[in-house]
């Protein structure tokens, strides 16, 4: 730092650092935010789930842009500028409450805000808004998957559901623990041997996609997925009594 | 290893004194016994193949033979049968690291040693997966070999996670720091360090049994029907548990019993601070750990059936124990680094340390909520879904004291007077890494977006950046910045900041793109992935052999300087702490007259030195 000792000059040249980095912070963050917002970088989203979910992550994103853009910024500016040029001290400066308390109420409060808005986002992806119109039997084993429609009384190696429609996915496993995977659903659920578990979710988006195992199940783990075909439900309909046609 | 016995005066000495040769041939004798005794138990109780159980037991008595050898229950036992027993002449010399020693200083090189030995044997393993991994339907590894591979690079990181800082840096450190003579126990300290040589062996064999491939977290039914090579890998995880309480019971005692007069706990440095709030959570939690191992153990070797759901078991029993223990073991990896680099910023930036006692109440914050957040491993897992609101607003409330350090760290290079030294470098490279980690951790800690992110790469780059940005870039600060006072001599200035640069560097490209591997859905612990995600794949391959190259100019550095680096003075940084108020490297009895405590980061110009921190 080129300034003397004087205290007055001290303390406008730590003004006008504080400025500088405030300045560069201010408009790093609002650069990354704009490009977090305008470049699409998430996966193809084939779900109402998928939407929450996204919205969240780019919620988190934006709010964590500043955190990070200001640690970086005060880590890279006080290697360059704060650089000793003889063998002096610092000044003796051992805290300054008013700093430490706005900085504790303040990461409180943005956490606390983050985990109500979690929280908010928790509840519209987990919990049903109404009865299912389709319940899938989901039966893993090392290591595949069979897809059973009861109410159609078809299985099927390919998961086949109907667009815009609240499909209920009721899980076991007879051997081991494995996940169930639909990235472009943004669906996950762990299946446990000995338990029913169940998740829903609405396709929205006609198309192929997959359902791969999420949870390591031993040598077969890499290979344990299944197609997942998003059909309208005339398409839909079409499939099953043709599937019970040749089951009979 | 024969080199150093055989220079003992006489045959009968090998046998009458410990050493690794009595070591070795106790520690098999102990191992045949325990074996012979199971197998015998085996065909007498008509189990099948009692080869697991003789392994068992085995290991547990080759383990006890081990330390009888080495000599390690000399002093307990001549005490026990009132034998008169002059101590032995402490080994001279890099002898003295090879043999059972109760020096608090010998036992710390010892710990970072193997520590360093095992990143480089886990690093290797971590190397086969990338080179597999380069390319998509890569056929250079069977699944099985690529699941052992996995799984010995995730277990032995663990584990060098847990001992390199906290047994490495904290033995040599916390006494020295305190201005104390020795640990509290020092026998007991050397013994937590010799046991885990056998679990070391035993881990790095286990592809000889079969491997294991569950991973490092062995979540049954999987794990209960595993092959041998799973036996080991729950001996192994069971001993360095044990390891690791025998030494919290340690530091802790130290701390509170024998620091110096003067040495308020106000005027701990923060490292201290951090080894202390360390050595409570493993105090209550690795107990845990134990248990869930040992059930696993159980229901493989004895047919309990904690893990067997149609016996009444249930596999979601052993998730919540062992992520009882598995999380605030990432504060057991985390913390010491935390203190390491805020010990490390004011000697570097000429400043106090900002805000330290905040701090230090943060490392205690960090311990209760520690314990209370492993439920975010489970929102996938099939856990009741209304424990998971809590458990993100626990998780995402650790970030306020983590936050503190934050705030302690940048508060202290502000305005200050920098000298870039390698240390201080590494310590820079440090926050600027374990921002991401910890950002990206509210990403897995928030239900809506875990859902999509777990068991996902996004989650393999999350924990590379806290564990590596965290932990491994703490543990290079402070092997730097110790290093004159552990060896006596200077490290090569030029090539430590070649280290860095390469390091940081190589380290980001590696895994910065693994989070987009993530978004875009690859699964972490697959051996192979779309081919569309060909090209960050590669890339990260690439970037982890400069990771590997910058390690090497490391070691070769540490070897070369320890062997011919010019001699450093007792306090070449002008440090306020304790450890550089005696020689480099300091004298067996550590301070030859009492130190005079002070404030540990007086630094600035006015008011004096001394007075300005921690008053």
């Amino acid at each position: 730092m080129p300034d003397g000792d004087g205290p007055i000059t001290r303390d406008t040249s730590a003004r006008r650092h504080a400025l500088i980095v405030g300045l560069v912070w201010a408009a790093l963050s609002a650069a990354l935010v704009a490009l977090a917002l305008n470049v699409p970088f998430q996966l193809t989203a084939a779900s109402r789930e998928a939407r929450v979910i996204d919205n969240a992550f780019l919620t988190l994103l934006v709010v964590s842009i500043p955190v990070f853009v200001l640690v970086e910024v005060v880590v890279v500016y006080s290697a360059l500028r704060f650089r000793a040029t003889a063998d002096e001290d610092g000044p003796p400066i051992a805290g300054r409450p008013a700093i430490s308390v706005a900085w504790v109420a303040t990461t409180t409060a943005m956490v606390l805000g983050l985990a109500a808005f979690g929280w908010a986002g928790m509840n519209e992806v987990l919990h049903a808004q109404h009865p299912p119109d389709l319940v899938v039997r989901v039966v893993s084993k090392q290591f595949g998957w069979t897809f059973e429609y009861p109410s159609l009384g078809v299985s099927s190696a390919t998961l086949r559901v109907p667009k815009d429609r609240l499909v209920r996915f009721e899980m076991t496993s007879s051997d081991v623990l494995h996940s169930f995977w639909i990235p472009e659903f943004r669906v996950k659920q762990d299946v446990v041997p000995g338990r029913t578990i169940a998740v829903t979710a609405t396709a929205t988006q006609v198309g192929s996609y997959g359902v791969v195992c999420a949870e390591l199940c031993g040598l077969g783990h890499t290979f344990m997925r299944a197609p997942v075909e998003v059909m309208d439900q005339v398409a839909f309909d079409a499939w099953a009594t043709a599937v019970k046609a040749e089951s009979r | 290893m024969s080199a150093v016995p055989l220079s003992r005066p006489s045959r009968a000495g090998l046998v009458r004194e410990g050493g690794l040769v009595r070591g070795a041939i106790a520690g098999l004798g102990g191992y045949a016994l325990g074996a012979l005794l199971a197998s015998a138990l085996g065909s007498a109780k008509g189990v099948e193949d009692p080869t697991p159980h003789a392994v068992a037991l085995g290991y547990a008595l080759g383990v006890v033979g081990w330390i009888w050898g080495l000599g390690g229950l000399d002093g307990w036992l001549a005490w026990a049968l009132g034998r008169e027993r002059s101590e032995a002449p402490a080994a001279e010399g890099w002898r003295r690291y090879l043999a059972f020693t109760t020096d608090h200083k010998v036992i710390g090189v010892q710990y970072l040693v193997t520590s360093l030995a095992l990143f480089v044997v886990a690093g290797l393993a971590g190397l086969v997966i990338r080179v597999h991994l380069a390319v998509p339907s890569s056929k250079i590894l069977g699944v099985g070999d690529f699941n052992t591979a996995m799984g010995l690079h995730g277990t032995i990181m663990i584990g060098v996670a847990l001992i390199a800082v906290v047994g490495g840096l904290g033995n040599y450190l916390v006494p020295l720091m305190i201005g104390a003579r020795d640990m509290a126990f020092p026998r007991l300290n050397a013994l937590s360090y010799w046991i885990l040589l056998p679990a070391g062996l035993a881990i790095v064999a286990s592809p000889l049994a079969g491997g294991f491939d569950t991973g490092w977290t062995a979540y049954p039914p999987l794990s209960v029907r595993g092959p041998l090579g799973q036996e080991l890998y729950i001996l192994t995880l069971v001993t360095v548990g044990a390891s690791s309480i025998l030494g919290a019971v340690n530091f802790l005692t130290t701390v509170m019993r024998l620091r110096a007069p003067g040495m308020t706990l106000w005027r701990l440095p923060i490292f201290v601070w951090a080894m202390t709030a360390t050595a409570i959570i493993v105090v209550i939690a690795t107990s845990a750990l134990a248990a869930a191992l040992t059930m696993l153990l159980f229901d493989r070797l004895l047919g309990t059936a904690f893990f067997d759901p149609r016996r009444g078991g249930d596999p979601l029993l052993y998730l919540h124990v062992f992520w009882f223990y598995s999380h605030p073991a990432v504060y057991v990896m985390a913390m010491p680094a935390f203190g390491v680099v805020l010990d490390v910023l004011p000697v570097h930036a000429r400043k106090p340390l900002f805000a330290y006692r905040l701090a230090a109440i943060s490392f205690l914050a960090i311990v209760v909520l520690s314990l209370i957040v492993w439920g975010h491993h489970l929102y996938v897992a099939g856990m009741d879904p209304r424990l998971h609101g809590p458990f993100m607003v626990l998780t995402e409330l650790i970030s306020v004291p983590t936050g503190v350090v934050f705030l302690a760290a940048l508060g202290t290079i502000w305005l200050g007077r920098i000298r870039l030294t390698t240390p201080m470098l590494f310590a820079l490279g440090w926050l600027s890494n374990f921002v991401i980690g910890g950002i990206t951790g509210i990403f897995l800690a928030d239900v809506p977006t875990d859902i999509q992110l777990t068991d996902s790469y996004f989650v393999v780059a999350h924990f590379h950046y806290t564990i590596v940005g965290g932990m491994i870039f703490g543990l290079f600060t402070g092997l730097y910045h110790w290093f004159p006072k552990i060896t006596g001599r200077m490290y090569d200035e030029r090539l430590g900041r070649l280290h860095f640069a390469l390091f940081f560097a190589s380290f980001n490209l590696t895994f910065l793109p693994l989070f987009w591997a993530g978004i875009h859905g690859m699964r972490r612990r697959v051996a192979d992935y779309p081919p569309e995600l060909a090209g960050v794949n590669l890339f990260v391959t690439v970037a982890a052999f400069a990771m590997a190259i910058a390690t090497a100019v490391f070691l070769w550095n540490a070897v070369r300087s320890w062997a011919r680096g010019p001699r450093a003075a007792a306090d070449p940084w002008r440090a306020h702490t304790l450890e550089w108020r005696t020689s480099s490297p300091p004298p067996s009895v550590n301070f030859p007259t009492p130190p005079a405590v002070g404030a540990p980061y007086g630094y600035g110009a006015r008011p004096p030195a001394g007075e300005a921190a921690g008053k």
